[in-house]
């Protein structure tokens, strides 16, 4: 067991907080504290963290690991070792380039030709290689830059004439080149591109093949011409593609004449409406229409009020979820009969008081969790939430950053190992406490407190040789 | 050694629907000549015998006690059962129930044992069972060579539940002095989930992670309902307060118990929301990481945004 107390503020806090984590040889609290150590405190803390092949294994798969010291791992990997940094999506670029190098089977390959951190010389050099699936994957990848796509667009793989259609760097003249050759699936993508040339755009919008023109109608390139026309395509796909398409203006969205309710709740779902839209949308027969209008933060207090009385549970709740609702309303949405609806004036940091006050007594979980994420909530209620007997209540006041000490002491001391995990984050939370967590037996929370711990220790300024605190804290 | 016996299991004196499929899964292995008789251990069991009267069943056997569930007094009227009608097989319902008294019954008595028995048929005369293994990855088949006796437990929602009325006669059988060792102290309900029921779904969407903000959850509850489906979430959605708890899957949510397809979009796929959701047969992926764990355990995987998978899907309901 490790030390009960470390006092990590001052000039020799994060050392202290060092030399206790490698003393007890904990790998999570090392690679916690590894990210923000400096080079002395990491040149300390490898030996743990390496300390063994099976520790190598674990911390080059951990997506939490710092990506300093996956590079590290990445100079002298192993077969096993590197098919995990290629996995891993916090390995650097840096580290993928030495594994490229070594890259032995297709697998790894692949595996580093879809990379998020893969760069374009990467990217370059594995779309020549020889199995089909790490070429699928370059012409997947969004980094891939558009000399890479234009020898891919050659290639005789379908999908990857497929992936080549829809990668964001392909240009007009593969995409016109891919349009000679590629199956419908190809154009479709190639429609929806946003560098698709004009006249396969326009040769896509007089396509009979519906699927083709539902891509189409969702590219950002169209003109205003050619959105109008889908906006009135007798298919629905056709034109819920286009209501989606952002570029849209609301002048051309006739709610009027639109006599599909799955478009309807498309277009009131969009931010940019007149007030004679949703006025009509607010009225219509349609529930999920009303549902999404209902959440329009555009919506005036007259409309609110009236779908706050609607008898869809799921409208109330929108209007209790809508920024633009006024106290009063909320106040009356707090009384309502349905939990949920409760739940959601709770969740709302501008209630007022009075609706705050009529929900305290509620013994519904999702009302009381969202009062514990609450800084309105008074803190006799939130140290009460803390005590619950539902695990997941309690965890709501990991998220309040307004929650009182006690509260916040009582989830870290909380039998269920999530909940500790999600505490240690929160600015209550003292070093004795966080210290305490070194030793849970949970290694997220290990992780955690480790990591917030070096966090602070490096954020004190020195102490002064007599050990009193320096002028600046 | 010959006959089934079947334990029916009642909640306050209701009958459990599972009590019915056993009395379907007892019927399938059936031999011509062989008895049919279903157990009862409740405070009025003689008004249960009626509805247990059901497809091919020959004989309510009632036991009058409480209808607090008591293993021990299962266990001894199982006791009594073996020894004086040597039962060729005995059926229960997989759950809870079962576990505390089934596997001690069929050790101290020296019977052939499964648990959790998704299908029974016959072999040549001889009973094998099939049970899941290894995570749901494979399928085993049993059998039970040298035991007269096979005590099983069966899966709940595999076999359909017993219907139509039998002419079953009715013993009643006092209840044998039993060594109880554990007490009935209430019944405490569920939360209200307000009739979202993740436990019974047979049909479940579940957001996870992926849904980004909670103006875009609705889109999802919109698409569950046009599917049929319950929606389900991942703990950060239920979290966030944008789903309610009732529909979170996982370690600290619920059991999709009797799920038999489901759809993760924008779920990475933790170890605790597997616990909820992981032996469901048929799992179908979406998520942008190709790594993503959920993708471990999918038998289908689409690596792609979720909202262009739902915009999809939109198409065709």
């Amino acid at each position: 067991m490790m030390a009960a107390a470390t006092d990590i503020r001052g000039a020799g806090g994060q050392d202290a907080l060092v030399a206790r984590v490698v003393a007890g040889g904990d790998l999570y609290a090392a690679l916690g504290l590894y990210a923000g150590a400096g080079p002395g405190a990491r040149a300390a803390l490898e030996p743990v963290i390496f300390a063994s092949p099976r520790q190598k294994l674990i911390t080059a798969a951990a997506a939490f690991a710092p990506a300093s010291l996956l590079d590290r791992l990445a100079a002298d990997a192993g077969e096993a070792l590197a098919l995990r940094l290629a996995k891993n999506p916090a390995t650097p670029t840096s580290a993928l380039r030495r594994l490229l190098g070594r890259c032995g089977d297709a697998r790894m390959a692949r595996c580093l030709a879809a990379h998020d951190h893969a760069d374009a010389a990467i990217l370059d050099e594995l779309a020549s290689h020889p199995a089909v699936e790490v070429r699928r994957a370059v012409a997947g990848n969004p980094a891939a830059p558009a000399g890479v796509i234009g020898r891919l667009a050659a290639d005789d793989d379908g999908l990857i004439r497929r992936a080549a259609a829809a990668a964001p760097e392909a240009d007009a003249g593969t995409l016109a080149r891919l349009w000679q050759t590629g199956d419908d699936g190809v154009r479709a993508e190639i429609a929806a591109h946003p560098n698709c040339p004009a006249d396969l755009l326009a040769a896509a919008l007089r396509s009979t093949d519906a699927r083709l023109r539902r891509r189409l109608a969702s590219n950002p390139s169209l003109g205003a011409a050619e959105l109008e026309q889908l906006l009135a395509d007798p298919d629905d796909g056709v034109r819920a593609a286009a209501v989606r398409n952002p570029t849209v203006s609301d002048a051309g969205i006739d709610t009027g004449r639109e006599p599909s309710a799955r478009i309807r709740r498309l277009i009131a779902r969009r931010h940019q409406l007149g007030a004679d839209v949703i006025a009509r949308l607010a009225a219509d027969p349609d529930p999920w229409v009303r549902r999404w209008i209902a959440r329009h933060p555009d919506l005036p207090a007259g409309l609110l009020a009236r779908l706050a009385q609607d008898d869809d549970p799921g409208i109330r709740r929108s209007v209790a979820r809508n920024p633009a609702s006024p106290p009063d309303l909320l106040v009356r949405l707090a009384q309502d009969t349905a939990p949920w609806v409760q739940a959601g004036v709770a969740l709302r940091e501008d209630a007022p008081p009075e609706a705050v006050g009529a929900l305290l007594s509620s013994r519904d979980r999702d009302v009381l969790g969202a009062l514990g994420r609450n800084p309105a909530t008074p803190a006799t209620t939130l140290k009460a939430i803390a005590a619950s007997g539902d695990a997941d209540v309690r965890r709501s006041i990991a998220f309040n950053r307004a929650a009182p000490q006690a509260a916040v002491l009582l989830l870290a001391a909380d039998p269920y190992p999530l909940n500790r995990a999600m505490i240690v984050g929160h600015p209550l939370l003292d070093d004795g406490a966080l210290a305490d967590l070194l030793d849970d037996p949970d290694p997220q929370v290990r992780f955690a407190a480790a990591r917030r711990l070096g966090r602070r220790a490096a954020s004190f300024p020195p102490r002064n040789s007599d050990g009193k605190p320096g002028d600046d804290e | 050694m010959s006959g089934t016996i079947v334990i029916a299991m009642q909640r306050n004196g209701e009958l459990l629907t599972s009590s019915f499929e056993a009395i379907t899964a007892a019927r399938g292995v059936k031999e011509a000549g062989d008895t049919l008789a279903v157990v009862i251990v409740a405070a009025d069991p003689q008004s249960l015998a009626g509805p247990l009267s059901v497809g091919g069943v020959d004989e309510v056997i009632a036991v009058r006690a409480s209808d607090d569930f008591q293993p021990d007094l299962i266990e001894a009227v199982l006791d009594d059962l073996i020894g004086q009608r040597k039962p060729a097989l005995i059926l229960v319902p997989h759950g809870v129930d079962a576990w505390s008294f089934a596997p001690a019954t069929a050790a101290r008595n020296g019977l052939g044992f499964s648990t959790d028995v998704l299908a029974l048929r016959r072999e040549g005369g001889d009973l094998v069972a099939t049970r899941a293994g290894y995570a749901e990855k494979v399928l085993m088949d049993i059998d039970f060579p040298g035991k007269e006796t096979v005590l099983l437990t069966l899966r709940t929602n595999v076999f359909e539940p017993a219907a139509g009325q039998a002419q079953a006669t009715v013993t009643e059988l006092a209840a044998p002095s039993a060594d109880i060792a554990t007490k009935h102290e209430g019944w405490k309900p569920p939360a209200d989930a307000g009739g979202i029921d993740i436990p019974g779904a047979e049909f479940i969407l579940s957001i996870g992670r992926g849904v980004a903000d909670e103006a875009n959850v609705e889109q999802f509850l919109e698409l569950a309902d046009k599917m049929g489906a319950t929606l389900g979430c991942s703990r950060p959605i239920a979290d966030n307060g944008w789903l309610p708890k009732a529909r979170q899957v996982g370690q600290s949510g619920r059991l999709a118990a009797n799920c038999r397809l489901y759809v993760a979009m924008g779920v990475s796929g933790s170890v605790q929301h597997q616990w909820g959701m992981k032996h469901v047969e048929n799992i179908v992926a979406v998520n942008t990481d190709p790594e993503a764990s959920i993708f471990s355990i999918a038998r289908y995987g689409i690596v792609g945004d979720m909202f262009e998978i739902a915009a999809e899907l939109e198409n065709h309901f």
